[in-house]
């Protein structure tokens, strides 16, 4: 089932393109189906990835609020740049529909 | 405290964590930089090595190689040895995150491509470029000098964006391009003069190690930034490293003149307890490329890509303490320090390095909104 799947920084790029606004959080809860066995679909993980991508022009931070930990919450969304490099370099790559 | 006021602290402290853990891993990448420079430098006088650049015979009755063999060849093996032990362990660093199977899936995929056609650059070509310089500073009394050099690549990679890819080229950007020059013909002007003509040599090569480097980064930051930056680098050094050891270093045994000589000399290098050393430079080879990335993450690809540049003074100052000050393998009157000038030199490539990558007016300005904004 897994060989199936894209690679997990894909996935997490990609679950971007449908324009909504995800935290780290609400990105694991995404792709739990899926990627659940991945070891590095934890939430510092994810964070570090989301980081990266907004650092790289792909994300920009969309709001922030505190989660029931009472920890910052910063939501990420897709920007044109982003949407045209993942269009163009992974748009082909899709996962199996569940 | 309300809600937006907690919101806005924990911002402020989270923004001024990342971006302090930035540059740390940054800087951390620098080093690792140097040290990898500085155990290559030290395997390559060590064992068979040792006995290879002294140009006389090898392995008991061997007859002594050529100038060429001990100019390219040996630099193609160098260059592959220690770039595929720095693929060994990130795919040792992969497996730990059970990421070789996205390993895989990535190399398949376009950005995977783009990354090792981008490796095909920075390795073969770059990476062995830089060791056949450093060779041959080391043969005219200090391979110190080259390696801020070789940290022009910040300079050219500017450049090339602006030529390939339309990027903009402000003033800071060209002040610290002019900076850079300024500081490497300080650099390679006094080793001239102190060295010879050898030196020249070796800055020569290193010009073009830059040059690599620069392409690289201009490139592999367009194609690249879509893949997790563990695997990018597991497919780079993976890659760089067999194309030198399995393309590189036989074409360049063949052009010197016979296929025999490929075994003859992996063989010797491969058996060699000097090895280890290249296990060892491979091993800081890894984070000084990965620790360059998770900096970027943490506070901006500029600043990020200006604190590893600092490794235009790691690296002679690694040699230097490696070689040189703790005298390890035995030569230390062989590695001098650099001259103060040629410090100094080092010191102010940093600083054009800074120039090029961050705005200084718009660092002071970022620094006092955050100041009032807090």
């Amino acid at each position: 089932m897994s060989s199936d799947l894209m690679p997990l920084y894909y996935a997490i790029l990609k679950q971007f393109m449908d324009g909504e606004e995800y935290s780290a959080g609400e990105i694991i809860d995404a792709l739990e189906p899926l990627y659940g066995s991945y070891k590095l679909l934890t939430k510092k993980d994810v964070e570090e990835a989301l980081a990266t991508a907004k650092e790289n022009a792909l994300l920009d931070e969309s709001s922030y609020d505190l989660d029931e930990h009472g920890e910052l919450r910063i939501r990420y969304q897709i920007n044109d740049f982003g949407r045209d490099m993942i269009d163009r370099y992974i748009g082909k790559y899709n996962n199996p529909q569940v | 405290m309300d809600l937006d006021e907690r919101v806005t602290e924990l911002r402020t402290q989270r923004r001024r964590k990342y971006f302090v853990r930035g540059i740390a891993f940054a800087t951390a990448s620098g080093i690792c930089y140097g040290m990898y420079t500085g155990f290559i430098t030290l395997a390559e006088t060590q064992g068979v090595w040792g006995e290879w650049f002294a140009g006389g015979e090898w392995g008991g009755g061997n007859p002594a190689l050529s100038a060429f063999v001990i100019s390219f060849v040996l630099a193609a093996l160098a260059a592959g040895l220690n770039d595929f032990f720095s693929g060994i362990w990130s795919l040792l660093a992969c497996a730990k995150n059970r990421q070789l199977g996205d390993f895989w899936k990535t190399i398949k995929t376009k950005p995977g491509l783009i990354m090792m056609i981008c490796a095909a650059v920075g390795g073969p070509i770059a990476t062995t470029a830089y060791i056949i310089g450093l060779n041959s500073a080391t043969a005219a009394g200090n391979p110190g000098v080259i390696v801020p050099i070789a940290a022009l690549n910040c300079a050219i990679g500017a450049v090339l964006g602006r030529v390939f890819f339309k990027q903009e080229l402000n003033a800071h950007k060209i002040v610290g391009i002019l900076i850079c020059l300024f500081a490497a013909a300080v650099i390679g002007g006094t080793s001239f003069a102190a060295m010879g003509p050898e030196a020249l040599l070796g800055c020569l090569f290193a010009f073009i190690a830059a040059f690599g480097w620069g392409f690289e980064g201009c490139v592999a930051g367009f194609g690249t930034i879509l893949i997790d930056y563990r695997i990018g680098i597991a497919i780079r050094q993976t890659t760089a490293g067999i194309l030198e050891l399995f393309v590189m270093f036989p074409l360049l045994a063949c052009v010197s003149g016979g296929v025999g000589s490929i075994p003859e000399l992996a063989g010797a290098a491969l058996t060699d307890p000097a090895l280890l050393i290249f296990v060892v430079s491979g091993f800081f080879a890894m984070p000084a490329f990965s620790f360059w990335y998770k900096g970027n993450s943490m506070c901006g690809a500029a600043l990020g890509m200006a604190c590893n540049g600092m490794y235009a003074f790691w690296g002679p100052f690694f040699i230097w303490l490696i070689m040189g000050a703790l005298n390890i393998g035995g030569m230390a009157a062989d590695y001098p320090p650099l001259s103060p000038v040629q410090w100094l030199g080092a010191l102010i490539m940093v600083a054009g390095i800074f120039c090029i990558a961050v705005d200084p007016s718009r660092l002071f300005r970022k620094a006092s909104e955050e100041a009032t904004h807090v």
